[in-house]
């Protein structure tokens, strides 16, 4: 069974890109466009990685992760953040809320599905 | 008039924050709508979403260089922010520069190709490898790289990389536009363009130059620029050299030092890394009153210095430290041979046992501690640092080895195991076991040759081997058997406890021995 990734980014645009790399390599993608119809989805779909842009409108990344963090059903679902990363006072940050690893933005397309694959395979340690 | 003066460097001190987080913002936002620009040219021009006519791919690799680009300028724009912030940290990390040199031309060998300029590199062959910031190096040298490029239309652009007393010296010469003297002093003062008309035909931040300066400033180097105009540019940048050396020539070696001068757990202290100094002092309180010795870190880099030094019984980290994190910290503590043994536990305000684990660290407690929680968890480990003896079984037959492995483990040992001469040999090397139980008869490599390259080989001569055989005890002559043979088996003849107890005296006599040598 293909794995189910969630990708929660407001961007439409990005979200297409992204959507469009992992449906090549095989995955099945699900998109929302904000953290809450993220986090609902997440409930209903039970994705196998979430995906998550960290600059949301209302709701932001880091409080979607934190949720989705202390909920006992979903808390093992590795969540990536999608960000760019500045230096390592943004990488505590990503971790202190709850981030299992991150990607950064803008994606490589060439490199991307590896390092979901490289994410999924880490978390089954 | 102090007052005064006082206010003034206030209010430029507030301009220039709010300046930084302009940027800051600015550049997330810029980000955003570049990613769909470069990666959806990327796609296309990989052919990933079908072909293109000529004039369109041609379009399309116009559109990803130019967003990649802007990508790069505004990575310098965020950079130069943090660095007027004071928040870009240095992480020094071993380095090949030949590689960083390498990586940088890459990204630049279409537009020298196109522009008739030869590109020599000249690096000393054997340049050790060098403790430095790998990601900063590599900035400077790109953005030196791209100025020159961006300058020169035909000539040649020479780097010339040279180590004179402990000083990394860099240069990249072109033979392009060149500088007028008068420019000269203020190229490296951010957003200054040399000639303003030039920057229609040149486009830039005019932050590359000044973005150097900084990165070079917060790493005790220094840049200088030799120009004249119409013929070329000189710049050559200096960092202090610090040589990279590996601790020991081979992680065996290195190994079985350690092991031997390892400190009973009462000896060596705790390490506490943590930086809040409440946290740090109600954790030291615990472990001295538990009868612990106990050092301090307050920082990643001093956690690191102090394992090296101290080589503690064990050492709890916190992640959430300042400059280096405790992810790092742990990484870097199981890359160096000499840190790699010490059990490290991880504590964090984050639930996130799996990260930590995967690092190499082998327990977890999340944050506020408990004193019973602290003390049991280092009670544990020390009790690992005084460790179980180590026994590797070499044996091609998959039954005889589970069997071994269940006598074993009666007495707590810790088993290795491998299925063939050769295997077994390797194992022995990596891991240095107490004891290897060994088959005589395996497909490979029979017992004899396994024990001749043990002999061999200076980090396993001094194993004590039991051989393991089938064969009738009779028929093997003792007297060619080496030194480290300590007791022979017979299989038909398996009997638990006696096999136990020869184990049991070979490891017992094994200490003192090890003394005398």
């Amino acid at each position: 069974m293909n794995k189910r990734i969630l990708v929660i980014e407001d961007n439409a645009g990005n979200l297409e890109l992204i959507r469009v790399v992992l449906e090549m390599a095989g995955y099945e993608v699900i998109g929302a466009e904000n953290a809450d119809d993220g986090l609902t989805s997440a409930y209903q779909n039970r994705p196998d990685l979430i995906l998550m842009d960290m600059h949301l409108p209302g709701l932001d990344g880091y409080e979607a992760t934190r949720i989705l963090k202390q909920d006992p059903k979903l808390k093992d679902v590795p969540v990536i953040a999608v960000t760019a990363i500045c230096g390592l006072a943004d990488e505590k940050k990503l971790i202190e809320y709850g981030c299992n690893g991150y990607i950064n933005k803008p994606v490589n397309t060439r490199t991307l599905a590896d390092q979901i694959a490289g994410f999924l395979e880490g978390n089954k340690k | 008039m102090n007052a005064e003066t006082g206010k003034n460097s206030k209010e430029f001190e507030e301009t220039s924050r709010l300046k930084s987080q302009f940027l800051g913002i600015m550049s997330h936002e810029l980000r955003t709508p570049l990613n769909s620009i470069i990666g959806f040219s990327e796609l296309i021009m990989d052919g990933l979403v079908g072909g293109v006519n000529e004039k369109q791919a041609h379009y399309i690799k116009i559109i990803h260089s130019s967003g990649s680009h802007l990508l790069r300028l505004i990575n310098d724009m965020l950079d130069y922010s943090k660095l007027e912030e004071g928040m870009l940290e240095v992480f020094n990390e071993p380095t090949d520069l030949q590689e960083v040199v390498e990586d940088v031309l890459k990204t630049y060998s279409v537009l020298v190709e196109q522009k008739d300029i030869s590109l020599g590199v000249n690096i000393p062959a054997k340049i050790p490898l060098m403790l430095t910031d790998r990601r900063k190096l590599s900035q400077i040298v790109d953005n030196l790289l791209s100025n020159a490029v961006k300058f020169t239309e035909k000539g040649s652009i020479d780097i010339d990389i040279r180590l004179k007393d402990s000083v990394l010296e860099v240069s990249v010469a072109d033979t392009g536009l060149g500088i007028e003297s008068h420019d000269l002093p203020h190229i490296f003062e951010p957003f200054h363009q040399v000639d303003a008309s030039s920057t229609r035909r040149y486009e830039g931040t005019g932050l590359g130059l000044a973005l150097i300066k900084k990165l070079l400033d917060i790493q005790k180097g220094s840049i200088e620029v030799e120009s004249t105009p119409g013929k070329g540019s000189k710049f050559t940048f200096r960092l202090p050299f610090t040589e990279y050396v590996p601790p020991e020539p081979t992680k065996i070696s290195s190994k079985k030092e350690i092991t031997d001068r390892l400190p009973t757990p009462t000896d060596a202290p705790i390490l506490v890394v943590e930086d809040n100094p409440l946290a740090a002092n109600l954790m030291s309180t615990w472990l001295t009153e538990a009868g612990y010795k106990v050092e301090v870190a307050t920082t990643g880099e001093d956690a690191l210095s102090k394992a090296m030094a101290l080589n503690p019984a064990a050492i709890t980290l916190d992640i959430l430290l300042p400059q280096m994190d405790g992810w790092r910290v742990l990484h870097r503590l199981k890359e160096m041979s000499e840190t790699e043994h010490i059990p490290i536990i991880v504590v964090s305000i984050v639930e996130d046992k799996s990260f930590g684990l995967a690092l190499g660290a082998v327990d977890y407690m999340v944050k506020p501690v408990s004193r019973t929680e602290l003390l049991d968890k280092i009670e544990n480990l020390t009790k690992v640092t005084e460790r179980q003896p180590r026994i590797l079984v070499v044996d091609d037959n998959p039954a005889d080895v589970s069997l071994i492995e269940e006598i074993l483990n009666l007495d707590g040992y810790e088993v290795l195991k491998a299925s063939g001469g050769v295997e077994g040999f390797n194992t022995a090397c990596a891991e240095k076991p107490d004891l290897v139980i060994l088959d005589l008869m395996m497909p490979d490599l029979d017992g004899f040759d396994v024990m001749r390259l043990f002999e061999s080989d200076e980090a396993t001569k001094n194993v004590p081997i039991i051989l393991f055989t089938a064969k009738d005890l009779s028929q093997i002559d003792r007297k060619n058997l080496g030194a480290n043979i300590r007791d022979i088996f017979g299989k038909t003849q398996l009997d638990r406890n006696s096999l136990r107890r020869k184990i049991a005296d070979v490891l017992s006599v094994k200490q003192p021995e090890t003394e005398k040598e």
